[in-house]
């Protein structure tokens, strides 16, 4: 299948193709009709040439004959007067076409053997000449063959001399009807060669002799005499002699289908149309054409090359291919032209189109000059610009505010993981629990929630549930989180938690989006925990590796009742006891069966990874749940919290709020020492204790809190498990981790000694480990002394 | 925590008594500072005897007056140190730098 780029080509070409098919079969027609009808001109014209040469050479023959026969009467009556004679002769040699004349008697005649002859000679002067007695004539055959016959006839051509000739005999006949003798005339056969070899006779010159004369003259043929018996009467080329006949020439030339037609001719014999047709000699192909001389049964014959002729054929059909190529091609420019015409504002289109297409709206299509199909296509574009321009501005603004909406989203959900712990107590920095949480939120932001800390030996937690999803779900949970936090800092018991976070949410919240949640608050050192469940998931209870729900006291969800009366539960962690706190997106996590996952599958995953700590738990339940719900798309968000209590070791332990007020230290090292008596330590390590922390709380209260702000916010715990001490300092001061500080080079000399850092250098000194975390915005060194 | 200041003729004496601590280092910074302006003080005693406990702050009074003695010529000697003063002294590297009897 041809391909083409444009529509004028393709016009072009199938236009060119049918228009060239076309002529094609017209002019194939024509030359066809055209070259029949040459070649019957052609055939009829040579007929005529010939015709005209044979009554032209008729004629002389005829003329010189009828000279003779009416010299008979004149000649008889002359004879035995040689002057008369001569007269007589001279009026036959008047006739132009006659060379010699003369007569020859019969020896036994009355005038006895007599020869009286006259020749022109090339002045035009007549010579006679009268031959001797003894010259015997008799015997010749012109003389006998003219006795037998007793008729005139005309000789075959015969050599007379230089001359080649053909003589006319004509018998005289005495009264008696005797044979008197012979009365000859002599034509000259080179006059009737040149004759025949120049043209048919200046009488005969019509426009289609002149039109045959031009061709002959241009490539000439073969043109010739033959005579009855097949001599050449005039010759078709040099190399032909008087003593040729048809048959030598056609031996010499190796062409017998010269030698048939010769025969035919001679003879008069056979179908004249079968050689009607071209013969070849000599690898030139020859037109025939003859005509035939009665009186003297002679054959005209003429050969015309018909190279010339189908040269000249081929000649007017290149010319006719010529002039149709340059017509295709003219009709191919003329196309063009027209298509281009009609095309131009159609490109114009297109290329303001293209540009249109890369979003320049405000280009102007071109104006068509004509209100045609083009002009319609034109203004359909424009109006699909026009459209496209309006349509395009609405996207990009939708597009626009669609992006901000993500980026806030995204934001949002940063914020949202940001507020969740992402580090969880476990020994050895918490001895007393473990501690592991995970959510993953439905959409990009959740109405789950969980939150903890640990705070002056208690461990608080929440899980929780707004009702609702997305971002309103998200923003009452980061306001329920943020309330969480603050309440509990004032060390309230879970109920009067959740009794205060509900009024606070009823307070706040115009949407009506209620809240369930779950608040514990676990005492590390015995284990005792509080907890209250506001319309939540019962958390699971894992004793011995076997779990339970937790039966506890029902409440409704905050965010409903104001003032609602919620109560707490309170019973005892046992060491190793394990406790899971979830939302509801896992107990109705749904598969592709509409299957959920329940309380019952829950159960078992509790019991089945309780074996692993607490966030290998997680994390296995989490691969059970995703396992269960397969490639359904989560519906809810998802939320897990478990914790482990470890129990306590501790075989004392004291604990103390303080100010940023250097007061305060003394009251913490008569702590220390307290302690230290109790545990009956020596004195020197009592006062070691005593400075390795006055030390590291001097440096919280002379640099903690910028411009000596004045804070409460600050703790300090002492414990013991009897074989070492451990003090924990917890404040929420600007971040500093003063195990990375730098310590001073105690080999210098005293002007080179400052007074910093030596504080530090005392606390490493002195313990056996220092260890530094902050956690929830607070600052918490560890320090442990072995005793 | 108290301080006294014993001057005789040739030698001045302060006695510490109880916990140089933080909160207490201001009193004695205070008691010690007549002495640093007094030219007639060549030879000071720091009797520590009494001195039970010792914390950073606390060593910056020494620092102090033995760059001041350092500078003026005079000398400071610390005498009967306690076994936790001894301690602190020798976890600072400041036993190298003071003359302790």
């Amino acid at each position: 299948m041809l391909h083409f780029k444009s529509i004028s080509s393709r016009l072009i070409f199938y236009v060119t193709l049918s228009v060239l098919a076309m002529f094609s079969v017209v002019v194939g027609i024509l030359l066809l009709v055209q070259t029949l009808l040459a070649i019957g001109m052609f055939t009829m014209a040579t007929s005529w040439y010939v015709d005209a040469m044979a009554t032209t050479v008729e004629k002389q023959l005829a003329e010189v004959q009828t000279t003779i026969l009416s010299s008979d009467i004149k000649v008889m009556n002359s004879l035995g007067t040689e002057k008369k004679l001569t007269a007589v002769f001279e009026d036959i040699l008047y006739n132009n076409n006659i060379y010699a004349c003369g007569i020859a008697l019969k020896p036994d005649s009355v005038r006895g053997r007599y020869l009286l002859y006259a020749t022109r000679d090339e002045h035009g002067g007549i010579t006679v000449t009268q031959r001797p007695a003894d010259y015997c004539y008799e015997s010749l055959d012109y003389f006998r063959e003219t006795e037998r016959r007793m008729t005139a006839y005309w000789s075959d051509p015969y050599l007379d001399g230089t001359q080649s000739v053909a003589t006319f005999s004509h018998p005289l006949i005495g009264h008696n009807g005797e044979f008197v003798g012979v009365l000859c005339a002599d034509v000259q056969l080179d006059s009737i060669a040149n004759f025949i070899n120049t043209a048919p006779g200046t009488s005969n010159s019509t426009s289609v002799n002149r039109a045959i004369n031009m061709l002959w003259n241009a490539s000439p043929g073969m043109k010739f005499i033959l005579s009855r018996s097949g001599y050449f009467v005039t010759p078709p080329d040099s190399t032909v002699s008087l003593h040729d006949t048809y048959e030598t020439y056609a031996l010499r030339h190796s062409c017998p289908e010269f030698c048939r037609i010769g025969k035919s001719m001679v003879s008069r014999e056979g179908n004249l149309s079968s050689f009607m047709e071209d013969i070849e000699i000599e690898g030139r192909e020859y037109h025939v054409s003859f005509s035939y001389i009665n009186k003297v049964g002679w054959t005209v014959v003429a050969f015309y090359p018909t190279e010339f002729f189908y040269g000249f054929l081929t000649g007017f059909g290149i010319a006719i291919l010529v002039l149709l190529m340059i017509g295709v091609m003219l009709l191919v420019l003329i196309i063009y032209m027209i298509v281009r015409r009609a095309i131009k504002p159609l490109e114009k289109l297109v290329t303001a189109t293209k540009s249109i297409s890369q979003g320049n709206f405000d280009m102007d299509l071109p104006k068509a000059k004509h209100r045609d199909e083009v002009q319609t296509l034109r203004d359909s574009f424009d109006d699909m610009r026009v459209s496209l321009k309006d349509y395009v501005e609405q996207l990009k603004k939708t597009t626009a505010h669609n992006e901000r909406m993500e980026q806030d989203l995204n934001i949002a959900s940063q914020i949202q993981v940001s507020m969740l712990p992402k580090e969880f107590p476990k020994p050895p920095e918490t001895s007393e629990v473990s501690l592991f949480a995970y959510m993953k939120p439905a959409r990009e932001v959740g109405g789950d929630l969980y939150d903890y800390f640990i705070r002056r030996g208690h461990l608080h937690f929440v899980v929780g549930d707004v009702s609702g999803k997305g971002v309103p779900a998200a923003m009452i949970m980061a306001v329920t989180t943020s309330m969480f936090r603050a309440l509990q800092r004032r060390d309230i018991a879970p109920d009067r938690t959740v009794r205060a976070l509900n009024n606070m949410l009823l307070e706040r919240n115009s949407v009506e989006m209620f809240v369930t949640l779950v608040v514990g608050d676990m005492d590390l050192a015995t284990g005792e925990l509080s907890i209250c469940n506001a319309g939540h998931n019962p958390p699971v209870i894992i004793q011995d590796g076997k779990g339970q729900i937790l039966k506890l006291k029902k409440n409704i969800p905050i965010g409903v009742f104001q003032n609602y009366h919620y109560q707490a539960d309170n019973f005892t962690m046992t060491p190793g006891s394990r406790l899971l706190l979830y939302s509801d997106g896992v107990t109705e996590a749904t598969n592709g069966a509409d299957a959920l996952f329940g309380e019952d599958r829950l159960l078992a995953a509790t019991q089945k990874y309780s074996r692993k700590n607490v966030e290998a738990q997680i994390n296995s339940m989490v691969n059970d749940i995703n396992a269960f719900t397969g490639d359904t798309p989560q519906s809810d968000d998802i939320t897990l919290m478990l914790m482990e209590y470890h129990g306590s070791h501790d075989i004392l332990s004291r604990e103390m709020q303080f100010s940023n007020d250097m007061k305060e230290v003394t009251r913490a090292t008569q702590m220390i020492e307290e302690v230290c008596q109790m545990l009956n330590t020596d004195m020197a390590l009592s006062s070691s204790l005593q400075l390795a922390l006055e030390e590291a709380m001097v440096n919280i209260i002379s640099y903690a809190y910028e411009n000596g702000r004045a804070n409460i916010d600050n703790y300090f715990k002492i414990s013991s498990d009897g074989k070492t001490i451990t003090f924990e300092l917890s404040d929420s001061g600007k971040p500093f981790d003063p195990t990375k500080a730098e310590t001073p080079d105690i080999t210098l000399g005293i002007e080179e000694r400052g007074v910093g850092g030596l504080g530090i250098l005392l606390v490493k000194n002195i313990m056996d480990s220092v260890t530094y975390k902050r956690v929830n915005s607070r600052n918490i060194l560890i320090m442990r002394k072995n005793i | 925590m108290t301080t006294q200041i014993i001057k005789n003729e040739d030698r001045t004496t302060i006695v510490l008594n109880g916990r140089l601590d933080t909160p207490s280092t201001p009193d004695v910074e205070a008691a010690v500072q007549p002495i640093m302006e007094d030219a007639s003080v060549k030879q000071l005693s720091i009797d520590c005897t009494d001195l039970t406990y010792i914390s950073s702050s606390g060593l910056r009074i020494f620092i102090t007056l033995q760059k001041h003695f350092i500078k003026t010529g005079g000398q400071l000697t610390l005498c009967h140190l306690t076994a936790p003063v001894q301690a602190v002294f020798d976890m600072t590297g400041f036993s190298s730098i003071f003359n302790i009897e």
